[in-house]
This record gives structure tokens, C-alpha cells and sequence, in this order.
């Protein structure tokens, strides 16, 4: 590191690299930082005879009627947006924990015991990503119908009389959606780190006495904690904004954050209330996002 | 050079770069500048604050304000033209659309089609200019807003001949657009309930004494469907209440249609659509939903499987006519860029022909021309089962339109949209 | 003790033994991720209109009757969008794909105060839900750039990059901590001058991450339907997503299936091509034996 300094100073100039960073750098000033601006200009602003927002760029003319017309709606008499906050603060961590649970399983076998398969296991533990997160709902779709292949396996089985109803609002089916298809994020940064274990420490854990399981509970697991971690934050923090999942597979009985917001887009007079919904979900999640770069900086510098 | 001299004399490249400068910053500047001062106030003139305040009401009929004047009868067809239309999705036949191009093609003349949910997603999207269209198909509630923020253009008759003589006389004149200043007629339907009789027997309706509580039977429950659009549902609820005004601004009316509606989604797991009926009802997804009389009708014409019959549907609507009942419209945005053609379009589809034509080989939706016998309609062209589907006159009397209300009103409905979206 | 829990004892005890669960959850989870996915391929050739029940092979929604109008060949609309889609997977990927290596070529030697902040909204870009991204760039697309950039494809193209510029960051990125600067030292102890050994040494060196990236952001375009649908309204710039999502939450037709299976083999074959491209040009390095390096990069 510290010979990169002395190079980095000695022959390139001081500007050199920051251009390098320069133009993307720039693109999200414009995009997508002056953009939150606009957020919270229309979250304070008002609306025109159509309900359309009209955003208000000064802040001495801002008015928080709205906004906390919103958060009444979370925590006041008639609060009829807290249902779907507590749903999504249940929804999204029982998710990831099943995320965590089957990607880990999935991911551990793959690094250490594929052996010769491993290349076919990589190919078919990437295609969700380029198969298209829509399609592979979508297939969800057809087959949970009230005539779909599940009920009609169920029925064979005798497991079920009467065809289940699982687009009707199931919060099961709407978790289970969200599992599916957030876990090749969740396997992926697993397997790297997985992959790159040295194999002498499982070893030494082996030679010392103890078995498989002490040895992953002792030795691989805390190793993985900052892997674990990357790999909650990747799948987590959009599932707080997730709302295809529920349209697609539940009701509004099961609506998430993600639905109020997107009603509230395609509702007349939702702009202000889209920008304040839209305001309260980043607060929400800068927090943890802190708190994962905070302990990512403290793990380099561990290392 | 003396430090001063260089100062004082500016070379021409600067003094290039630093006009070029300004003229670049000058719209900046003029933007920020119309940014500062305070916005949301209103400009209307009071004869617009009147309109909104008191909208449009069958005895209380309106002549919409005029802001331009039409298109010139002479202006020519605009060629190489591409006709934006903003309508529903699955509303109008698309041989229609090919008929109009080859109808006209040597304008070398296309139509292409944009697609809203709900009329509120179309009002809004057209308001906000998301979307540039050159005609479109809303309904009355939202049409006095439009003209009244200048997003329509008036319509010029003598480009219109088709309108004059077809079509029925409760639409010479209509309440919500005295003259037909922006309007023509496009369909008239009803709202009632559709239902598969082989699942759901006629008996069993009609042993109800109020028969639009099937929607909450919980026998049903997975197998119902209401529309995804605000006033409709809303409506419905009302009516299911007995309160016939369904523009009401009663805030304990509107309440108590909110918790019917949030109640019958919690009873039967209803699922919100907008093509649930015509589509899913023929595919023995649902059973019994509240539908438009067009799309039942539809169901029967084109989406039943070949070996079904069209009388496996039912359709419900008050024996006294007291029902919901509308019409959508034809207007031409003032954003249109084919204004000509868009007059040639809304012509076309006024030709009974054509407005038959998509009638029953489509949307099911009956134009309201006198060319067309309703009471000849069965057996020929509706199934018996669903002879209430056919619009009369008298209905016009009898039933209640969904049409505009004041701002604070709105604002009632939308938040008990909101709530009922929200999953209650 | 009997036989059978003798022998399952001295399973359990054997160190090496073979993960029989993990292996089963690893089929099953497989099964799981893909099986429904060939299901919906082969219901894109129902006799029927329905997705769920099978009444029978046809290929009418693929090629079928042209007065019908129903199938993929004959529905313009489709074809359209299908077309729209690439195209902006395209355009997204030829911005997005350069404006992130070079900033995760800035970033990582870059030192300073600056790599942090903009490291951190690098990754806020990555992390946010598409929702919040999609939302904001709508009102500022509609209120404050309004005479700048209108909805449409312009807009769809601007959103997306912003939306996947973090994908090249953070794939490159990866790559440069594992090459480390030791190359680029050799390259400069031999008097080559700055630009020429970031050109000529780092560049080719992070190739397989370059086209990775590059593979990553045209898949995850063609999926997007958060971003492109509130910034478009249009007909014209509906991309297959957008169509694929309003159909599935109505009645799809099996067109609809035909559809996605057509992107899906599509973006099979352009990551296959473009993978044997990427092998041809690279046939040269990878002959000698500083070359075998690169064989097999890894996500």
C-alpha cells in the first residue's frame, strides 16, 4: 500500500486518477443525487388541480402538511399504512433469514464439495441472473394457479382436498416469492468467500479434535461473518422497496412499503405523498447501510 | 503591458466565451427566476371556480368554457402522420385500426395505441404530459378539469358529420358538455354483476333481497373480482348501501363505503382487476364480480373457450333501471399534433358501421345509436342470460352517472382509495 | 444396537463423509430456481389459452394465424418491445460498461478524502431499492428537467445507467484488488508512461471482469421494468418487461410466454457469442504462459 502511495504521488500527476472517477462521479451528482433533491421538493411541496405534484425547489416555501399527513397515517388514530409497514419489517427479515439458511447450505456445498461438477453447479447457480427475475416469477404464476401443477401435485399426493389458494393474498406465498428471488444474490458473494476459505485453518480445526460440525461452527462460520453480512445487505435493503412481488403473487391484503409508494405514484394527488413515503424509506435504510460500511472499513482494516 | 491596460482591453475569444456564457446561463436564470416566486397560486377566473365547485349534474347541466376555437373545417390531413390514440387496454377492435389506415392510406397513415389501467391513470398521465395523445377516451367525471386547465381542444362539428343524425337524443345535448363542445358519445354501459351461472344459480340472485351482496358472500371466497379503479368500487359500495348519489360528499357515507369494500376483500380475498371479468370470468377464474355490461359481453363474444356456452354468464342489474350507468367519451387533446386527423379518427369510429362492428366483435360495449334496436339485440347479437347487459334509454332517467366533485371531495375518495389499497 | 443405526452412527462420526443433505438441498434449491422456468418455455407452446393446464401442442402462439393476431409473429406490439428492449440493453450497457471501470479504476487509486463520499453514493446506487431510484428520476424527469429531457426512451436510457453503473464498479473493483499493482509497477519500471500502462497493462488485465460486467448489466436492462415503466408511458418505449409485468397481473395469453421464452434464449445466445468473441480476441494472451492466468475468469 504504502509503495502505491509513493507512486501514485512520484509519477502521476494529483489529478489523474480522480478523472478517471470523474465522469461517473459526475453522472450521479446529476442524476442521482439532484434527483432526491427534486424528492423532497415535491414531498414539501403541493399539488395542482389534477393531483399532479408540483415540487417547490425553495425550501423557505416548503410545507410539511403532507408529510405529516403521511406519518399520521403510520402512527396516529386511523393509521391505515402501519399494517403494510409492519408487514414488510416481517416479510423482508424472514426472507433473508431463508435466504441466508438455504443460500449458505447451497453455497458451502458448492465451494467445497462439487468437486468436478463445480463448473455446471457455477453455470446453473448464475443463469437466475440472466434468465430474468419477471420470467422466473412469472413461471410462479402459472404454476400456483388454482389449476397450476402445484395444487394439482398436492391433490395427487392427497395432502390437499380443495385447490389451495395461493395468489390470494398467502403471506407464505408472498415470502417464499421474495426468497426466490432474491437468493442468487445471497449465494453468490457466499460462494466467493466461501470458495477462498484456506484450507489449512479447516484443517488445523480437524487436526485439534473436532468434528464437521464444530469445526463449521467454530472456524467457518465466524470467518464468514463479514460475507454473511454483505450478502444480508445485498438482498435486504431492495427488498424494503420490493412491491412486484406482491403485485404479482399476493393481494392487496399483503401490500409491503413498496406497494404504498407505488400507489401513491399512480394515484391522482400522490406525488407529494410518493416523495414522502419515498423520503422515510431512505431514512430508514441509510442506518443499516452505515452501519455495513462502517464495519466493512473496521474488517479491511482488520485484515 | 501595464497590468491596468491588459485588464481594461478584453480580447474578442473572451469576450465571445463570456457572452456565449450568459446566453447559455440567460433560460437558467429565467427558469430559477419564474421558480422563486411562490408557487400553487391559482390563476382560474371565477367562471372556472364556479364549474368546479359545482360540477356537472343531470339537472344541473353545464356549457363548458370555449378557450380556442376548433380547428379550421379546411385545415388538410396531416400526412406521414402518426395517430397517437390513449385509450383502455382491449377497448377498441385493432381491424379498426387497420381499416382506418388503409382507409386513408394514401396520407401513408399510422395508429399507434397507448394503454391506461383506470381513468384515473389516464387523466393523470395525460395532465402531468407524460403522455402526448390525439385522442382519447376518458368519461365525464374528470372532463371539466381538463377543459378547465385547457388540456382539450374543441371539437369541430362540420368535420364530425356521422354525429348528427345517428345517435340518441339524450346525447343531443348532453348535461356535462352542453353542445357537444369536446365530447361525442363513444359507448354507454351499466354496472352490475356478472357471474358464471353454472356455479353461481340465477335463483340464488334473485332470492337476494339485496342482490349485490353476493360480492360478500364468503362461499365465494377466491372466486371474486371488483374493478381497480377508484370511483367505480367506491360506487358500487354505495349503491349496495341504497345511496343512489354516488357523487356524494358525505365523509360518513364515503367511510362506510370504504369498510364494505375493505370488508369484502377480507371475507372472499377479492382481487382487484381490470380485466378480471372478460378475460378471467371466461376462464372459470372467477365467478361472480361486479362488472361493466361491455365487458361480460365481451367475455361471451371472444374470450369463452370454442366449446363453451355463452350462457354459462349472467349478468345482474336493478329490475328499476337504479343502477350505475355511463358512457365514455372521444375528445381531442389540445397536445395533439394530428388534430385534422384525430377529427377523421373520431368520424370513423361515429360511423354506425364501425361502432357496431366493435361492438360485437370486441368490447361488448353497446354505442349508444339509434340505428340499433336494443330490444332487438337478443337473441341475435346478446345471449338471453345476459339481456340485462342491453342499455335502454330509460336508463338514462333512472340510473346514476359517476361524474365530477369538488377538490375536498375528491381528496375523500382518494384516501379511502388509499386505505383500501393499502390492505386496510 | 441393530445394523442400520450402527451404520448411520458411523456415518455421522466420519469427517469426510459425503454431505448427503447439503447435495440434496443443493439439487433441490436448483430444481427449485429452474424447473418452473421450463415449465412456463413449455407452455409457450399450449394448444389452449391457459398457462397451467396442458390441452396440447400448438405453435399458434409463436407463428400462428395472422388474422388472430395473437401470436408472437403476428403481434407488432410485441415485436416492438422486444426490440425497444434490446435496444436499451444495448445503449445502457455501452455507457454504463466504461463510465464504471474507469471509476473503479479511479477509485481504487485514488487517495484522499474523495473516494469515500463517492464510493458511498456508489454503493447507496447499488443498494437502494430500484423504487426510490425510479420515483426520484420521475419527478425530476417530469418537474425540474422537463424542457431538458423528456419521458422516453432518452430518459429510460438515463435512468437505467444510473441504475446499473454500479455493477461494472463493483465487479471491477473486485478484480483489481486481485491483480494488484504489481503489473502496472513492472510496466512503469520500464519506463512506459502513465497512460500507457493503465491502456496497455491494467485494461487487457481486467478484460474478463469488463466483459462480465458487461454480460451482467445487458441481462439485468432487458429485465428491468421498475425504472423504464414510470419513465415511460408511451406505446413506443413499453420495453418486453413492462409488457410481460401488465400482462402477468391480468390473464396472460401463452404469447406472453412465448415472449419471455424468446428474451430468454436471446440473451443466452448474445452472452454465448459474446463469450466465444471474448475468447477469440483474447486466444493471443492466453497462448503464452503469463496467459493461462485468465483462463476461467470468475464472477
Amino acid at each position: 500500500m504504502r509503495e502505491g502511495a509513493r507512486i501514485s504521488s512520484v509519477l502521476y500527476p494529483r489529478w489523474y486518477w480522480p478523472s478517471f472517477a470523474a465522469p461517473a462521479s459526475v453522472w450521479l451528482v446529476f442524476l442521482f443525487i439532484v434527483p432526491f433533491y427534486v424528492v423532497l421538493s415535491a414531498a414539501f411541496g403541493t399539488i395542482d388541480l389534477f393531483g399532479n405534484p408540483l415540487p417547490v425547489y425553495q425550501p423557505w416555501y416548503w410545507s410539511t402538511a403532507t408529510f405529516q399527513d403521511i406519518l399520521g397515517r403510520f402512527y396516529g388514530t386511523d393509521a391505515f399504512y402501519r399494517p403494510a409497514l409492519i408487514r414488510t419489517l416481517v416479510f423482508v427479515p424472514a426472507a433473508s433469514l431463508l435466504c441466508l439458511i438455504i443460500g449458505y447450505g447451497v453455497a458451502y456445498y458448492v465451494a467445497r464439495h462439487a468437486g468436478r461438477r463445480k463448473g455446471l453447479y457455477l453455470v446453473l447457480l448464475i443463469s437466475p441472473f440472466w434468465i430474468s427475475y419477471l420470467m422466473r416469477i412469472y413461471s410462479w404464476q402459472g404454476l400456483l394457479q388454482p389449476d397450476g401443477l402445484v395444487n394439482r401435485i398436492l391433490a395427487w399426493m392427497h395432502v390437499a382436498s380443495s385447490p389451495v389458494g395461493w395468489l390470494q393474498g398467502k403471506p407464505s406465498t408472498v415470502i417464499l416469492g421474495l426468497v426466490y428471488g432474491y437468493i442468487p444474490y445471497m449465494i453468490l458473494p457466499l460462494y466467493g468467500f466461501l470458495d477462498r476459505i484456506d484450507q489449512n485453518l479447516l484443517e488445523a480445526g480437524r487436526d485439534l479434535g473436532a468434528g464437521p460440525m464444530k469445526t463449521f461452527v467454530r472456524v467457518t462460520l465466524p470467518l464468514s461473518r463479514q460475507a454473511i453480512l454483505a450478502g444480508m445487505v445485498i438482498v435486504a435493503l431492495p427488498m424494503f422497496g420490493d412491491y412486484f412481488t406482491n403485485d404479482l403473487l399476493g393481494s392487496t391484503k399483503t401490500a409491503m412499503f413498496g406497494n404504498l409508494i407505488d400507489n401513491a405514484v399512480q394515484s391522482p394527488g400522490g406525488g407529494p405523498q410518493a416523495g414522502s413515503l419515498v423520503l422515510m424509506l431512505m431514512v430508514l435504510l441509510v442506518v443499516p447501510l452505515l452501519y455495513y460500511l462502517r464495519s466493512t472499513k473496521r474488517a479491511q482494516e482488520a485484515a | 503591458m501595464h497590468p491596468g491596460s491588459r485588464a481594461r482591453r478584453m480580447s474578442r475569444r473572451d469576450f465571445l466565451r463570456r457572452s456565449a456564457g450568459a446566453a447559455v446561463a440567460l433560460p437558467g436564470a429565467a427558469a430559477i427566476l419564474a421558480a422563486c416566486s411562490k408557487p400553487g397560486q391559482s390563476t382560474r377566473t371565477s367562471i372556472e371556480e364556479q364549474l368546479l365547485a359545482n360540477p356537472a349534474r343531470p339537472d344541473h347541466p353545464v356549457t363548458l368554457p370555449l378557450y380556442q376555437d376548433p380547428i379550421a373545417a379546411s385545415t388538410p390531413i396531416e400526412k406521414g402522420a402518426t395517430l397517437q390514440v390513449y385509450n383502455w387496454e382491449d377497448y377498441l377492435w385493432p381491424r379498426l385500426f387497420r381499416e382506418f389506415e388503409d382507409k386513408f392510406s394514401k396520407y401513408d397513415v399510422k395508429v399507434s395505441l397507448t394503454t391506461f389501467n383506470n381513468i384515473d391513470e389516464g387523466v393523470a398521465k395525460l395532465s402531468a404530459g407524460q403522455v402526448s395523445a390525439d385522442v382519447f377516451f376518458p368519461d365525464p367525471s374528470e372532463l371539466t378539469k381538463l377543459v378547465v386547465s385547457k388540456l382539450l381542444q374543441p371539437l369541430q362539428h362540420d368535420l364530425l358529420p356521422n354525429l348528427a343524425a345517428n345517435y340518441w337524443p339524450e346525447f343531443q345535448n348532453p348535461f356535462y358538455d352542453k353542445g357537444w363542445r369536446y365530447t361525442v358519445p363513444y359507448t354507454i354501459y351499466t354496472t352490475g354483476i356478472a357471474y358464471r351461472r353454472d356455479h353461481v344459480p340465477d335463483s340464488k340472485i334473485q332470492s337476494l333481497d339485496n342482490p349485490y351482496e353476493i360480492l360478500w358472500d364468503p362461499e365465494y371466497k377466491g372466486r371474486v373480482t371488483i374493478y381497480d379503479d377508484r370511483r367505480e368500487t367506491l360506487s358500487m359500495a354505495l349503491m349496495k348501501n341504497g345511496i343512489k348519489d354516488v357523487n356524494t360528499g358525505d365523509p360518513k357515507l364515503i367511510d362506510m363505503a370504504k369498510n364494505d369494500i375493505l370488508a369484502l376483500i377480507d371475507a372472499t380475498d377479492a382481487k382487484l382487476t381490470i380485466n378480471g371479468i372478460y378475460s378471467r370470468m371466461a376462464e372459470d377464474v372467477f365467478w361472480v364480480g361486479s362488472s361493466w355490461s361491455g365487458d361480460v359481453c365481451s367475455a361471451a363474444f371472444y374470450y369463452l373457450p370454442k366449446d363453451v356456452s355463452p350462457e354459462v354468464l349472467g349478468f345482474w342489474y336493478p329490475p328499476d333501471g337504479g343502477g350505475v350507468i355511463g358512457n365514455d367519451l372521444m375528445v381531442v387533446p389540445t397536445s395533439s399534433k394530428n388534430p385534422r386527423l384525430a377529427h377523421e379518427f373520431v368520424n370513423f369510429m361515429l360511423d354506425t358501421k364501425n361502432s357496431f362492428a366493435n361492438f360485437t366483435n370486441w368490447n361488448g360495449y353497446q354505442p349508444p345509436t339509434t340505428s340499433i334496436d336494443p330490444t332487438a339485440l337478443v337473441p341475435k347479437v346478446v345471449p338471453p342470460s345476459l339481456k340485462e347487459t342491453v342499455v335502454v334509454p330509460s336508463y338514462f332517467d333512472t340510473g346514476s352517472f359517476i361524474l365530477g366533485v369538488t377538490p375536498s371531495v375528491d381528496a375523500l375518495y382518494s384516501a379511502a382509495w388509499d386505505e383500501i389499497k393499502a390492505g386496510g | 444396537m441393530s445394523t442400520a443405526s450402527l451404520s448411520v452412527r458411523r456415518w455421522w462420526k466420519d469427517p469426510w463423509r459425503k454431505p448427503r443433505f447439503l447435495q440434496a438441498l443443493t439439487w433441490g434449491y436448483l430444481a427449485w430456481s429452474l424447473v418452473p422456468v421450463l415449465i412456463a418455455v413449455a407452455f409457450s407452446f399450449n394448444a389452449g389459452r391457459s398457462r397451467s393446464a396442458w390441452q396440447g401442442f400448438s405453435l399458434r402462439w409463436w407463428v400462428g394465424d395472422p388474422t388472430a393476431a395473437e401470436s408472437l409473429l403476428y403481434r407488432p406490439e410485441l415485436r416492438a418491445s422486444v426490440v425497444h428492449s434490446v435496444w436499451l440493453a444495448v445503449a445502457t450497457m455501452l455507457i454504463a460498461v466504461p463510465l464504471g471501470t474507469l471509476f473503479a479504476i479511479g477509485i481504487d487509486r485514488w487517495h484522499g478524502r474523495g473516494p469515500g463520499i463517492a464510493n458511498f453514493t456508489m454503493l447507496l446506487s447499488f443498494v437502494l431499492p430500484e423504487i426510490i431510484l425510479g420515483v426520484s428520476l420521475f419527478l425530476a424527469f417530469i418537474y425540474l428537467l422537463r424542457d431538458v429531457v423528456s419521458l422516453g426512451s432518452t430518459a429510460q436510457i438515463l435512468g437505467l445507467v444510473t441504475y446499473q453503473i454500479s455493477y461494472p464498479v463493483i465487479v471491477v473493483r473486485a478484480r483489481l484488488l486481485s491483480i494488484g499493482k504489481d503489473y502496472e509497477e513492472a510496466a512503469m519500471d520500464l519506463g512506459a508512461p502513465p497512460t500507457q500502462s493503465v491502456r496497455r497493462v491494467l485494461l487487457p488485465l481486467l478484460y474478463p471482469a469488463i466483459f462480465a460486467s458487461a454480460a451482467l448489466v445487458f441481462a439485468d436492462t432487458i429485465d428491468d421494468f421498475v425504472t423504464v415503466r414510470y419513465l415511460c408511458a408511451a406505446a413506443s418505449c413499453e420495453p418486453i418487461s413492462v409488457k410481460v409485468y401488465d400482462a402477468a397481473r391480468a390473464a396472460p395469453p401463452p404469447s406472453v410466454n412465448a415472449a419471455v421464452t424468446f428474451m430468454l434464449v436471446a440473451t443466452l445466445l448474445a452472452i454465448s457469442v459474446g463469450f466465444v468473441a471474448y475468447r477469440r480476441i483474447t486466444k493471443a494472451e492466453r497462448a503464452g504462459p503469463a496467459g493461462r492466468e485468465f483462463i476461467g475468469f470468475q464472477v
